[in-house]
């Protein structure tokens, strides 16, 4: 394939993405709201516990009654949310850093997710994350 | 030696650019399309990959194509390109997308490469562009070499596979409702195609046509869109992610480490060519699973209510 011609596809790709990003600006769609209905359309059966949002809505996390020990998370992508149900040894690693909470998972399709969170919320998002860690032990904190 | 035609294609993508570009204007005045940037970039940045990873790879799937038809075609059709032979080709080609395209949702091994199609939670224009990186890694190659033994030159299936492709770009929109009864019943529309990507349980695992809706109803995999259940765009289980690597590459990723785990070849082969979501121990759903789950609940549903 001539070299030119998929440059100057690129180009144009890359401003028809930029045209449509103006266009349609991603809005804040995330809620305690949309995260229960969004997780309950994914997972019909799941109970949820309750449900701490984050600060910035872009993350929500849902401890589950049903199926036990296992997390909900429901994040923002785009315009869009993407639920997760993370159960023991889906999670690499977690870190937290002032008041963001940060951590990755095996799923190589969803693998790092962010959450900002209160104080009170804090201690109960690490318990449930550290929780899921195949070697529990403290978070890199700083 | 391939014949000397056209690429249908190359002389649409021009074309692809300004419908996109007019249904993104379309949808910003009427509300009537949705966009957004990062995904649309991944679509067709999905679409640039899968035409340069095609053009690499067409030596090695037309002389496959070329040797087949030249040591096993049982009639002779000739190398010449008239209407009859064009009609013959559109429609025996048409016949093996449903199955190519069928076995795509139905063994996991096609599903790798086909998924990237249905990745994106939107369904637009952008969303036709974004197309496979690895079909040539797939046994997709081996249900057109019926219509090769027949005796259709692969250069004409082809340029066939060509149009075919050019059609099932416009159906990729929520901008047309529904078409004119008669075109409906005989013809993949853009209600129809909608009710293929929609992830609602009702709807999955149906409709696989390319351009004649015909070969769904006859197979009986025919399902057509509910005004009182609009469709959910993408997978089951969404991706995270706008990585184009991310997307092209994840059911591979998938299949790999499950075959890596297996604890028999049984196992293994069928981590390959059983449908998506199959595991030994029955732990992930696959599509069967999920509608019996929805089924059960729908019917419970009512009898609470009765």
């Amino acid at each position: 394939m001539d070299p030119f011609l998929i440059i100057g596809s690129f180009v144009a790709i890359l401003l028809l993405a930029v045209f449509a990003g103006k266009l349609f600006p991603a809005k804040d769609i995330l809620s305690e709201a949309s995260a229960l209905t969004e997780y309950h359309r994914y997972e019909p059966d799941a109970q949820v516990e309750t449900t701490i949002v984050g600060l910035d809505h872009t993350t929500v996390l849902l401890p589950l009654v049903s199926p036990n020990g296992k997390l909900g998370v429901v994040t923002k992508l785009g315009d869009k949310l993407v639920c997760r149900t993370l159960g023991f040894g889906d999670l690499s690693s977690f870190t937290v850093k002032s008041d963001t909470l940060s951590f990755s998972c095996t799923d190589f399709t969803y693998p790092n997710t962010t959450i900002r969170l209160r104080n009170k919320d804090m201690e109960r998002a690490k318990a449930l994350i550290d929780a899921l860690l195949p070697k529990s032990g403290a978070p890199n904190a700083a | 030696m391939p014949l000397d035609l056209f690429k249908p294609t190359e002389y649409a993508v021009p074309m692809f650019v300004i419908l996109v570009l007019a249904e993104l204007i379309y949808g910003w005045k009427t509300g009537r399309a949705k966009f957004e940037g990062q995904d649309t970039f991944a679509s067709m940045f999905m679409g640039l990959g899968s035409t340069i990873t095609g053009a690499a790879t067409f030596t090695f799937t037309f002389t496959a194509s070329f040797w087949v038809w030249e040591n096993f075609r049982i009639f002779d059709f000739g190398t010449e390109l008239t209407i009859g032979i064009f009609l013959l080709a559109f429609v025996l080609d048409d016949l093996a997308y449903y199955w190519i395209h069928r076995m795509g949702h139905r063994m996991r091994w096609m599903w790798a490469a086909h998924v990237i199609h249905h990745s994106s939670q939107h369904y637009n224009l952008s969303t036709a562009l974004r197309q496979t990186w690895t079909s040539s890694l797939t046994p997709g190659i081996f249900f057109r070499w019926p219509i090769f033994i027949l005796g259709i030159h692969p250069s004409i299936v082809i340029f066939c596979a060509g149009f075919n492709l050019i059609y099932q770009f416009w159906i990729h929109t929520e901008v047309i409702n529904k078409c004119p009864r008669w075109f409906e019943a005989i013809m993949n529309t853009p209600s129809h195609h909608r009710v293929h990507h929609a992830n609602n349980p009702r709807y999955l695992d149906s409709n696989y046509a390319g351009v004649f809706i015909i070969w769904d109803k006859l197979f009986g995999t025919y399902v057509p869109e509910r005004s009182d259940e609009p469709c959910n765009y993408g997978l089951i289980t969404d991706l995270g992610t706008f990585n184009p690597l991310r997307i092209a590459f994840h059911e591979w990723v998938g299949i790999i480490k499950d075959i890596a785990g297996a604890k028999s070849w049984r196992e293994k082969l069928m981590f390959l060519i059983a449908p998506p979501g199959w595991t030994p121990d029955g732990s992930r759903m696959t599509s069967e699973m999920i509608k019996e789950a929805w089924n059960a609940r729908v019917l419970a549903k009512k009898k609470a209510a009765e």
